[in-house]
C-alpha cells in the first residue's frame, strides 16, 4: 500500500511538471503575435466598364497587400501579404525587407539609374533591353509553361506579360540558380496557387502604374493590346449589370459623351462643342482639348507645375486624364482651383475613355462651328475665325456622331453665369 | 520441435528463418506486379483502339513530362457535400488531433526498434569481451521492445480512428487521395501485417534465440534489421501522401493521375521530408525512452534498480542527442528543397505568415540545449572527480543564457502604436541588432559548441589523463575550442558589414567550426583517455532528482517541437488540401494563429503522454505478473534462481 502511494506521488509530481511545461509553452505561443491566415476570397470577375481606374488601383492594392494600410501592417511587425503574395518576394516599401525578386519602388540612393525610378517608369525601359529582344527570339515558339511568346511593346504590356509569363523576361540577377536568368522563381499568376483572374491582374498593374502618378494608368489598354481582345470578355461570371451597387452616378463606357457630360454636370461650368447641354458654361475653360492640351503642356505654367512635382502628363491624352482625375495638378491660368475632386471615383475605365476621346477630338474649328468661343479670362484669347478654310460642317457632323441625340436634360445656365468665381477647370 | 543443438543445424535453422521472412517481404508487392501487368495490357489494348489522352505533369519536366491520363480530375470540393462535421467544432482540429496521436505512436514504434537494434548490436559486440556488459545492453533492448509491443496496438487503433475521421469529416478529399494512391494502398496494409509478424517473432523469440553472440543471436538481430526496414518502408509510404499534398507530382494540372505511381510517390519534397522524419523520430524515441527510464529511476526501490534506470536514461538521452545533432542540417536541406520547389512557399514559412512559428521553434531548440547541458551538469554528480570541473558550470550556463537571449530576440517587436512611435520603428536601435541572422547563427553555434565542451568534460571528469602527450592534447583542445569560438564570433560580427547575399554564405564556416569541435574534439578526448587512470567508478543511481526532471523536460520539448513543426509543415499548404490541385473549400480553410496551435499542441502532447503512461503501466503490469509467478516458482524450488533476461 505504501509503495503504491509512493508511485502515485511520483506520477502526480511528474504530471504537474509536464502540465507546467506545457502551460508555459502554450502561454508563450499565445503571447506571440497572432496572425490568422484566411483563405483568399474567390476571384470575383468584375465588369471593367463599371469600375473606375481608382477602384482598380484600390483593388490591386488589396490583392497585393491584403490591406489598404500596408504600412500599418508592417509597423505591427507583420507582412502585408494579400492573395497575390507579391510582397513575399518584391519590395514595395523602404520599411520592408524583400530582395528575392526585383524591387517595386524607386531607390534614390542606388547607383544604377534604372533603380532610381518607379516601377512604372522602369517597365518602359525593360522592353527596350537587348535581353528582352534575345528572350523574344529564344522563346519564339512559346514559353513552355505558359505557351506565351514574349511580345510586349510598352511598359504596361511588359507588366501584364510578367504576370502571365514570368519566364518571358527575367531581370538580370533574379533567375533561378544555374538557369542563366532564363527561369524565374515567380509562379504564373493566373494559375494555382495564386490564380488571379484577368481583371485582378489588370488591377495589380493599375496599382503599379498609378501608385506614383495616377495619370500613368494604361493597364486596361495594355491588356487589350497585348491579348488582342476585350478585357473581361472571357470571364464567365462577370457581375450582371442589375447587381451593381447603388451609389453616386458613375460614367460608364456604354454611355455617349452627351450622357456622361450630363451625368457628371460638366456643362455647369464648361462649354463643350457638340454637346447640346454644354453651350453656356462660363466658369471653366472651353473644352477643346484637341487644341488646348498640346499648348498647355508646353506652357511655362505647366512646366512649373511639373517641376513642383504636381503635374506629370507628357502627352495630350495624359493631360486630359490628369485634369479629370487630379484637377488640382494644374490650374489653367486665369481660373481658380474650384473643380470637384471626386471624379476619380465617378468614372469607370471605359467611361473615362469615351469622354477623353471626345474632348481630344474637339478643336477650335469645332468650337467655331458650334458658335462657341473662349471665355475672356482665358490666356489664349478669342478663337480667330479662319478665312473660310475650315470645313465646319465636317467638324459639327463629327461631333454629332459622337454625341447622343437622345438629350433629355435641360438645365438653365443663368445661375451659373452669375457665379462670381471662375473655377480653374483645366 | 526444432532441435537447436549443433552448429550446423543452428545455421540451417537461422537461414531458413531468414529466407522465409525474405519471401514474406516480397508478398505485399505481388498484387502490384499483377496490377502493373493489367495496366500494361490495358495500355496495349488502348493503343490498338485509339490514341490515349496524354497530359503534362505538374512537376516532372523533360522526357517524362507527359503521361497517359489514368484517373479522373480532382473534383472541386463543395461545402457541405464533401465535408462532414460534428456540431460547431472545427473538423480540421479533430483530424489534427487524430493525426498527431497516430504520428506520435507511429514515430515511437518506429524509433524504438531502431534504438533496440543499436542496443542489441552493442550487446552482441560486447558479449565476447564482457558478458555482463553485453547482457546489460541486451536486457535494455529487450525491455524497450516490450513497451513498443503494447504501443504497437495503440498505433494500429489510432490509425483506424484516423481513417474513420477522414471518412467522416473529409470524404471528398480522402476519395481523391485514395484514388491517386490506389496502386499502393494495399501494399501499405500488407506491409503492416508483415511488420506485425516480424515484430512478434522478434519479441517472442528473444529468449529462445539468445545464444550470446552466436548465429541465432545474429539471426535475431537480422530480424530486428528487417523489422526496422519494414517500419521505414511503411513510414516512407505514409510520408509520400503527406509530401504529395505539399508538392504534388505524377498528376496533371487538373489533378488527373498520369499512370506512374512512382512519380506520385517520388514527389519533390518526399526524400528530404523522409530523412528529416527518420532523424526526428530517432531523437523523439530517445527522449521518450529517457523519460520512461527517468520515471523508473524515481520510482526505483533500491540502488541497483536506480542504477539500472539511471544508466538507461543516459544511454537513451545520448542516442536522442546523437540524432538531434544532424537534424538542423536535414532541416536546412528540406527548407532549401522547399525554396527550390516554390519560392513563395519558402518565404511564407521563413518570412511570411508562418515566420513567428520559427521563434517558437527557436525557443524549443534553446530549451533542448539548455536542458541537455543541465542534465549533464546533474549527471556529473555520479562521476567521482567531476568536482574539479564544477566551477566552470556557471560560466557555461552564462554563455548558454546569453546565447539564448540573442537567439530568441525577434527581428521586429510586437508593440502598440504609441510604443512604436516612441521607439522610432519596429526594430529596436540596440536590441534589434540581435534580431538578425548574423547574431542568431553566432548564438546557436556557440550553444552547440558549449554543449560539445560540456560533453567532453563529462567524458573525462572521472579520469586522470595519463598519455605522455597530455599537455599537448589539452593545449590542442583549448585552442580548438577557443579558435572555433573566435571564428564563430568573428564571422558573426563581420556579417554586419557585408551584403545579405554574401552574409548567408558565412553560416557554412560557422557550422564547420562547430562540427570541428564536435568531431575532432571528442575524437581527441577519446584518444587522450586511453590508459587513463580512473578516479572512481561511475556511481549509477546517484544522479540528482533534478536530473530526472531535466529528462522529462527534454522529452516534452522533443514532443512539443514535433507538434509545432508538424503544424508548420501542414499550414504551409495554406488553403489547399493538395497544393495547387485540390482547394480546401471548407469553412476551416484558414490557417489558425500560433496561439491556437500552441493550445492544441499542448493538449496533444498531454494526451500522448497520458496514453503512454497507460502503455508503460500495462507493460509493468505484465512484468509484475511474471515476477510474481517467477517468485512463487522460486519459492517452490527453494533456492533456484529466477531466469535472467525474463521480462
Amino acid at each position: 500500500m505504501a509503495k503504491k502511494k509512493g508511485a502515485g506521488i511520483i506520477v502526480f509530481k511528474v504530471a504537474l511538471w509536464y502540465c507546467t511545461i506545457l502551460g508555459i509553452f502554450a502561454a508563450y505561443t499565445n503571447w506571440l503575435p497572432q496572425i490568422r491566415g484566411d483563405a483568399p476570397e474567390a476571384a470575383v470577375a468584375i465588369d471593367v466598364s463599371a469600375v473606375t481606374p481608382e477602384m482598380l488601383q484600390e483593388m490591386g492594392e488589396k490583392i497585393i497587400y491584403g490591406s489598404h494600410d500596408p504600412l500599418g501592417v508592417l509597423a505591427r511587425g507583420e507582412g502585408p501579404i494579400g492573395k497575390g503574395q507579391c510582397p513575399l518576394c518584391h519590395r514595395f516599401f523602404m520599411e520592408q525587407k524583400a530582395d528575392r525578386c526585383p524591387n517595386m519602388i524607386a531607390l534614390k540612393t542606388e547607383p544604377q539609374k534604372l533603380l532610381q525610378v518607379s516601377e512604372e517608369a522602369r517597365s518602359h525601359e525593360r522592353v527596350k533591353e537587348p535581353r528582352y529582344e534575345e528572350a523574344k527570339k529564344r522563346l519564339a515558339d512559346g514559353e513552355k509553361d505558359s505557351g506565351i511568346v514574349p511580345h510586349a511593346e510598352t511598359g504596361g504590356q511588359y507588366l501584364i506579360e510578367s504576370e502571365y509569363c514570368p519566364n518571358c523576361f527575367v531581370v538580370e540577377g533574379f533567375g533561378l540558380k544555374g538557369t542563366n536568368d532564363t527561369v524565374s522563381p515567380m509562379p504564373i499568376i493566373n494559375k494555382p496557387p495564386i490564380q488571379l483572374v484577368d481583371t485582378e491582374i489588370v488591377a495589380v498593374v493599375s496599382y503599379l502604374q498609378m501608385r506614383d502618378d495616377p495619370s500613368k494608368w494604361t493597364a486596361k489598354d495594355d491588356w487589350e493590346a497585348y491579348f488582342g481582345e476585350e478585357l473581361g470578355a472571357n470571364e464567365e461570371d462577370a457581375a450582371p449589370a442589375e447587381e451593381k451597387p447603388a451609389g453616386p452616378p458613375v460614367a460608364l463606357g456604354s454611355e455617349s459623351p452627351e450622357e456622361i457630360v450630363t451625368k457628371m454636370t460638366c456643362y455647369a461650368c464648361h462649354k463643350i462643342p457638340g454637346i447640346s447641354v454644354a453651350k453656356t458654361g462660363a466658369i471653366g475653360p472651353l473644352l477643346i482639348e484637341g487644341t488646348n492640351s498640346a499648348n498647355r503642356l508646353k506652357s511655362p505654367e505647366y512646366q512649373a507645375a511639373v517641376k513642383a512635382g504636381k503635374a506629370h502628363a507628357t502627352t495630350p491624352r495624359e493631360y486630359v486624364i490628369e485634369s479629370i482625375m487630379d484637377p488640382g495638378a494644374f490650374i489653367v491660368p486665369g481660373f481658380a482651383d474650384d473643380m470637384m475632386k471626386d471624379f476619380k471615383h465617378k468614372f469607370t475605365v471605359s467611361g473615362l475613355d469615351v469622354l477623353v476621346d471626345y474632348l481630344l477630338a474637339q478643336d477650335e474649328a469645332a468650337a467655331l462651328a458650334d458658335g462657341m468661343d473662349r471665355l475672356p479670362n482665358e490666356k489664349e484669347g478669342p478663337i480667330k475665325k479662319p478665312e473660310a478654310k475650315v470645313d465646319t460642317g465636317e467638324a459639327v457632323a463629327k461631333n454629332k456622331s459622337m454625341s447622343d441625340d437622345k438629350q433629355t436634360v435641360k438645365v438653365s445656365s443663368s445661375g451659373v453665369i452669375e457665379s462670381s468665381t471662375f473655377i480653374g477647370l483645366n | 520441435m526444432l532441435n537447436l543443438n549443433g552448429e550446423k543445424k543452428k545455421k540451417i535453422g537461422a537461414w531458413l528463418l531468414l529466407s522465409m521472412i525474405g519471401m514474406l517481404v516480397l508478398l505485399p508487392f505481388t498484387p502490384a506486379v499483377v496490377m502493373a501487368a493489367e495496366e500494361k495490357a490495358a495500355e496495349a489494348a488502348a493503343e490498338g483502339d485509339a490514341e490515349p489522352e496524354k497530359a503534362k505533369d505538374v512537376f516532372y519536366k523533360g522526357p517524362g513530362e507527359f503521361g497517359i491520363v489514368s484517373g479522373p480530375p480532382a473534383k472541386e470540393m463543395v461545402y457541405p457535400d464533401d465535408y462532414g462535421s460534428y456540431g460547431d467544432f472545427q473538423s480540421r482540429t479533430i483530424i489534427w488531433i487524430a493525426n498527431q496521436q497516430h504520428l506520435y505512436f507511429g514515430s515511437f514504434v518506429l524509433a524504438v526498434p531502431m534504438f533496440v537494434w543499436v542496443m542489441e548490436l552493442i550487446g552482441i559486440l560486447q558479449y565476447g569481451k564482457d558478458r555482463k556488459a553485453g547482457k546489460k545492453f541486451d536486457d535494455l533492448a529487450h525491455e524497450m521492445m516490450k513497451i513498443s509491443l503494447t504501443a504497437y496496438s495503440v498505433t494500429a487503433i489510432l490509425g483506424g480512428i484516423l481513417i474513420f475521421s477522414f471518412l467522416a469529416l473529409y470524404p471528398g478529399f480522402f476519395r481523391y487521395l485514395s484514388g491517386i494512391f490506389r496502386p499502393v494502398m494495399h501494399i501499405y496494409a500488407l506491409l503492416f501485417i508483415l511488420e506485425s509478424g516480424v515484430l512478434y517473432v522478434y519479441y517472442y523469440g528473444w529468449d529462445a534465440m539468445n545464444d550470446g553472440d552466436g548465429d541465432w543471436k545474429w539471426s535475431h538481430l537480422a530480424l530486428g534489421t528487417m523489422l526496422n526496414a519494414v517500419g521505414i518502408v511503411l513510414m516512407v509510404m505514409a510520408n509520400t501522401w503527406v509530401s504529395f499534398m505539399m508538392s504534388p507530382a505524377g498528376v496533371d494540372a487538373q489533378g488527373r493521375f498520369l499512370g506512374d505511381i512512382w512519380k506520385v510517390m517520388h514527389n519533390p519534397l518526399m526524400v528530404p521530408i523522409v530523412i528529416h522524419r527518420i532523424l526526428g523520430n530517432a531523437a523523439f524515441g530517445g527522449g521518450v525512452v529517457a523519460a520512461y527510464a527517468a520515471f523508473k529511476f524515481l520510482a526505483a526501490k533500491n540502488i541497483e534498480e536506480k542504477g539500472h534506470y539511471d544508466w538507461m536514461s543516459y544511454i537513451a538521452m545520448f542516442m536522442g542527442i546523437l540524432a538531434l545533432i544532424p537534424l538542423p542540417f536535414a532541416g536546412y536541406w528540406l527548407m532549401r528543397e522547399i525554396y527550390a520547389y516554390r519560392q513563395q512557399m519558402g518565404i511564407t514559412l521563413m518570412g511570411g505568415l508562418l515566420a513567428w512559428v520559427f521563434i517558437m521553434q527557436a525557443t524549443m531548440i534553446a530549451t533542448l540545449f539548455i536542458t541537455v547541458n543541465y542534465y549533464l551538469f546533474q549527471a556529473m554528480g555520479r562521476m567521482p572527480g567531476s568536482e574539479r570541473y564544477h566551477r566552470y558550470f556557471k560560466y557555461m550556463l552564462a554563455i548558454l543564457v546569453v546565447s539564448t537571449i540573442a537567439w530568441l530576440t525577434p527581428h521586429t517587436l510586437v508593440m502598440t502604436p504609441a510604443e512604436l512611435k516612441a521607439m522610432g520603428g519596429a526594430q529596436h536601435p540596440v536590441v534589434g541588432n540581435y534580431g538578425v541572422m548574423s547574431a542568431k547563427n553566432t548564438a546557436i553555434n556557440t550553444m552547440i559548441t558549449t554543449t560539445c565542451v560540456c560533453f567532453i568534460i563529462y567524458q573525462r571528469c572521472n579520469f586522470n589523463v595519463k598519455v605522455p602527450w597530455a599537455w599537448k592534447g589539452n593545449l590542442f583542445l583549448f585552442f580548438l575550442v577557443f579558435g572555433a569560438e573566435a571564428n564563430i564570433v568573428f564571422l558573426g560580427i563581420y556579417g554586419y558589414f557585408i551584403p545579405a547575399n554574401v552574409r548567408i554564405g558565412l553560416s557554412v564556416p560557422q557550422v564547420a567550426s562547430t562540427l570541428t569541435v564536435l568531431f575532432i574534439g571528442v575524437w581527441m578526448n577519446v584518444k587522450m583517455l586511453k590508459g587513463a587512470e580512473s578516479v572512481g567508478e561511475i556511481r549509477w543511481g546517484r544522479m540528482s532528482v533534478r536530473g530526472a526532471y531535466a529528462l522529462f523536460m527534454l522529452a516534452v520539448a522533443f514532443t512539443w517541437t514535433m507538434a509545432v513543426m508538424g503544424y508548420l509543415r501542414s499550414s504551409v499548404r495554406l488553403h489547399w488540401h493538395v497544393n495547387e490541385i485540390l482547394r480546401d473549400n471548407s469553412p476551416w480553410a484558414f490557417t489558425n494563429p500560433l496561439g491556437y496551435a500552441g493550445n492544441i499542441n499542448s493538449f496533444n502532447v498531454l494526451l500522448f503522454w497520458t496514453m503512454l503512461l497507460f502503455v508503460f503501466w500495462l507493460s509493468a503490469l505484465a512484468g509484475k505478473g511474471k515476477e510474481k509467478v517467477a517468485a512463487e516458482a522460486a519459492a517452490e524450488a527453494a533456492g533456484s534462481a529466477v531466469p535472467a533476461g525474463s521480462h
